[in-house]
């Protein structure tokens, strides 16, 4: 079929102007091409997240969040009983009568009223977790309520930082974690996300562009490793299985297409490790200007136990 | 005269047995003295022979059930004091021919139940083994174990710790 | 004509080049989890709705409310969503697909969602229970039960079974019982409570010390240890029924436990003059000794294809924990750390050991895998706890603790989280045994 369309381009073009043929063609063929792909990855039966794959947990939390930006401010409709709650750090909007922050480069987290619980289970894992989260139920609208208060008081108490100051922070995390977790960029390439379409964020460095899609890396991670639910019951508490994941990640924030690279063997740890990409969907929106059209990275999930 | 004879019982009967029976721990090794072939009674008439008998049993058996051995903790050999001590029992068995008893083995509640039963029949058996190499017939010895299961006093503390680690002795 | 092959060389390679990232396997950054947020699903479980519109007491409505929603909250599994937080429209029951609104359940966050629907008529009901998840919209199960008042527990435990199967692949360990030791009548006897702990009821009455119950693998028998005849002795009696076999040898008869799959059993007998395990019949005839060694060897418990057999030996001077090779009989020694190791309990799984190791004078769970040989404490700073049992599945791991002062019976995680007492009696409780499943249907 391709080949068809390029023949019948080729055979209009063949008619031009035989200086301006060879440049036409391949200009046309390029453009072909580009569309043929961009068919393909439309049709593709793609996890397009609706609306209702929605990240978990409702209810409060008592997040005491670093040097968090703006955003309490800005808190979402209180009214309105269905919240969709997602993880406090990102600006991961999906109602549009929630008022999103302007993001710039990798956004600062705003505290989220509807704030994440987190049931830390009576072990504590050892997270590297920042804040400590503790986990009550109530009403969604009365917990918005409090929460939002609570956020006001707490944002002023932590000066709202510039976003430099925020990104390093990230910055400063992400290395931290880097030591115990390994990110595959350390193949120094920024051949991050190049998947498709290349260019680095223009005008930055590329340790610059290293560090900030790091920093996104973990902000993803954090996303999906709050959602990620799993008891090592199901796997007979062994340590070395590991289920790899691949999604892309499209600029706003959608996660349009999630696979599996490798299954762990155990259906429960596969099943969970899909869901929690499921349930992070949307995450933050590719910071700008950082990867042309969509992100795609890998997630490997591999419970080591809980002590 | 026979209020001489009274006191002298006094003296060298019942206060030794007192202080024997102070402490069951860190008993000092008393020697009892040989039940006294004595006349016992303040009543005047001589008493009978084998009244005088049956008290003296009585008294020995009574020591013989009140004496207990000891043991360290998880362990079911006899130090010198129960040696001793067994030695006495010996004496009694080899006195009294028709006496059958039994030893129970105890432990101290640490440890887990059912391997205190088992330390408990070890430590039973091993009291029992020594009877035996001193002549008495191991027919007339039964032993049980009744492990953590029958403490006599419950505190946890070292003391009362090593006063339920114990043999004792019945007679059947 | 040497264009037109360029022209399509060039073609080919740039489409090959536009493809080959996206085609190669992973050619991408991946970044690492290691630890899931929560061991918990959010399970969100609505109050039992009346199906006919009189006649259902409200208080049976609650009542197999509590049943499914404490037992399913027992296998630590789940994480309940406080009904605080549920988005219901009054008087609109939640019960069949076509009325359920999946959104205002993954808003508050349950990815599960159990439906249950009653009616009453005098004393018969009729039961419907369904089990969704909530992020695909789909019905997992869906079952519909009749019997009368008094079988409301049994049917509703026996659909929280069938959830268990359905999202864990192991049936669920609601028919199991626990059997335990309470001294509350003044004398060490052995009672039965359902696993939850619930409705314990007496086995023995003998009015002595009675200790160490064992459940035989089809769950109908129990040996235990009793001081009936003044001595050590065991007896083996019907769970349901009179009939009865004892194991009255001279010396002790103790740790009796039961080979898997078998009408036989093991335990420690010293008639020979050596504390010794021995392989008994059912009925209580010893059929040969299975250990060889001068020193005590007691507490057997038996992998669960009866390969292996886990017990206690002092062999080395301490009590330590071996495992012998039916077959071939060797011995290994499978505790190297701490100088006090008893009571193994082979997990349903085969992988693991559960055992009780002391340290100073306090004594703490332990599992131990048989792979790497790697002892992994449970209990630690809580008093006593002892006598660890496995839960038919594996996941849940019955002991008794002194962290309250009395000895009470707790159960916990297989990897130790979660642990919480499991009833209150008069006196003091101990010795947990846990039955096999011990299903009807």
């Amino acid at each position: 079929m391709k080949k068809r369309a390029s023949h019948a381009a080729s055979n209009r073009i063949a008619s031009i102007d035989v200086g301006n043929r060879t440049l036409l063609f391949y200009i046309g063929v390029s453009l072909l091409l580009h569309i043929v792909l961009m068919a393909v990855f439309i049709i593709m039966p793609a996890l397009t997240p609706s609306r209702r794959y929605i990240p978990s947990a409702v209810n409060v939390s008592l997040v005491s969040i670093p040097a968090l930006g703006n955003g309490a401010a800005k808190a979402p409709a209180p009214e309105k009983p269905v919240v969709k709650s997602t993880v406090p750090e990102k600006p991961a909007v999906t109602k549009e009568a929630v008022v999103k922050p302007v993001p710039v480069k990798p956004p600062p987290p705003p505290p989220k009223p509807e704030a994440e619980v987190s049931t830390a289970p009576t072990p504590k894992p050892k997270t590297k977790k920042k804040e400590s989260l503790k986990r009550k139920t109530f009403k969604p609208s009365e917990v918005i309520k409090d929460a939002v208060s609570k956020m006001e008081k707490k944002v002023e108490k932590t000066r709202p930082s510039k976003l430099e100051e925020t990104m390093n922070r990230l910055k400063q995390q992400v290395e931290k974690e880097d030591r115990s977790r390994k990110t595959n960029a350390g193949a120094g390439s920024g051949q991050a996300g190049t998947v498709i379409g290349s260019p680095t964020g223009r005008g930055l460095s590329a340790g610059q562009f290293q560090s900030r899609v790091q920093v996104y890396q973990a902000e993803i991670a954090y996303q999906v490793q709050k959602n990620w639910v799993f008891s090592e019951l199901m796997s007979s508490g062994r340590t070395d299985l590991e289920a790899i994941l691949g999604f892309k990640i499209r600029p706003n924030g959608e996660i349009s297409d999630i696979w599996f690279d490798q299954r762990s063997g155990n259906t429960y740890l596969d099943e969970s490790a899909y869901r929690a990409i499921v349930k992070s969907n949307p995450l933050p929106p590719l910071p700008a200007g950082l990867f042309n059209g969509d992100y795609t990275v890998g997630i490997r999930f591999g419970p080591k136990g809980i002590k | 005269m026979r209020k001489k004879l009274w006191i002298f019982l006094a003296l060298f009967l019942v206060i030794p047995v007192l202080l024997g029976t102070v402490s069951c721990a860190k008993k000092t090794v008393t020697k009892e003295e040989p039940a006294p072939v004595m006349a016992p009674a303040p009543a005047p008439p001589p008493p009978p022979v084998e009244d005088k008998a049956a008290k003296a049993f009585d008294m020995a058996k009574s020591e013989f059930l009140r004496e207990n051995i000891y043991f360290a903790f998880d362990k079911s050999i006899l130090d010198d004091m129960a040696q001793a001590t067994l030695k006495n029992k010996a004496e009694f068995l080899k006195t009294y021919p028709d006496v059958y008893t039994t030893i129970e083995g105890h432990c101290d509640e640490r440890g887990t139940p059912e391997y205190n039963l088992a330390l408990g029949e070890r430590r039973a058996e091993s009291a029992k083994s020594f009877l035996v190499d001193m002549g008495i017939e191991a027919y007339r010895i039964s032993t049980v174990s009744y492990g953590e299961e029958r403490p006599v006093c419950t505190e946890q503390t070292e003391d009362c710790w090593a006063k339920n680690r114990r043999d004792n002795f019945i007679i059947n | 004509m040497i264009k037109r092959s360029g022209h399509t060389l060039r073609v080919a390679t740039v489409f090959i080049i536009l493809l080959l990232p996206a085609a190669v396997f992973g050619q991408y950054d991946y970044i690492d989890i290691n630890n899931p947020f929560s061991r918990k699903i959010p399970m969100a479980i609505p109050a039992f709705a009346a199906l006919n519109s009189d006649g259902t007491d409200p208080t049976l409505l609650k009542k197999a409310t509590d049943v499914l929603t404490n037992s399913l909250d027992f296998t630590g599994f789940f994480n309940m969503i406080d009904r605080g937080a549920y988005l219901l429209e009054p008087g609109n029951p939640v019960i069949t697909i076509d009325q359920i609104n999946f959104r205002n359940w993954t808003t508050i966050g349950a990815e599960l969602l159990v439906t249950g629907g009653l009616s009453q008529t005098g004393s018969l009901v009729d039961i419907e229970l369904r089990l969704f998840d909530t992020l695909t919209g789909k019905r997992l199960l869906g079952k519909r039960y009749h019997g009368t008042v008094d079988d409301v527990r049994p049917i509703i435990l026996r659909f929280c079974n069938e959830v268990i199967l359905q999202l864990t692949g192991k049936r669920g360990i609601f028919d199991s019982k626990i059997a335990f030791v309470s001294n509350g009548s003044g004398n060490k006897e052995i009672l039965i409570c359902d696993f939850d702990g619930s409705n314990p009821v007496p086995f023995t009455r003998h009015g002595t010390i009675s200790l160490s119950p064992a459940w035989s693998s089809d769950g109908k028998w129990i040996a235990y240890t009793t001081y009936v005849n003044k001595k050590p002795d065991i007896f083996i009696h019907r769970t349901e029924g009179s009939e009865k076999a004892t194991v009255e040898e001279k010396g002790i008869n103790i740790t009796p436990s039961w080979v898997p799959g078998q009408f036989t059993l093991s335990a420690t007998m010293s008639f020979a003059g050596n504390q010794e395990i021995y392989l008994l019949t059912g009925s209580g005839k010893i059929i040969k000794k299975i250990t060889n060694n001068w020193a005590s060897d007691l507490s057997p418990s038996w992998a669960p294809d009866a390969k292996m057999m886990a017990f206690v030996s002092n062999r080395t001077g301490a009590p330590q924990i071996y495992v012998q090779d039916i077959k071939t009989g060797q011995v290994e020694r499978l505790t190297f750390e701490g100088n006090y190791n008893t009571q193994p309990n082979w997990s349903p799984t085969g992988d693991r050991i559960a055992y009780t190791s002391m340290a100073g004078s306090r004594n703490d769970i332990f599992t131990i895998d048989l792979k790497r040989r790697q002892p992994l404490q449970l209990t630690q700073d809580t008093g006593n706890n002892e006598s660890p049992s496995w839960s038919p599945d594996g996941s849940l791991i019955a002991f008794s603790s002194t962290r309250e002062g009395p000895a009470r019976i707790y159960v916990m995680t297989a990897f130790g989280a979660d642990q919480r007492r499991l009833l209150t009696m008069p006196g003091e409780q101990s010795s947990p045994s846990w039955s096999p499943n011990l299903s009807k249907y």
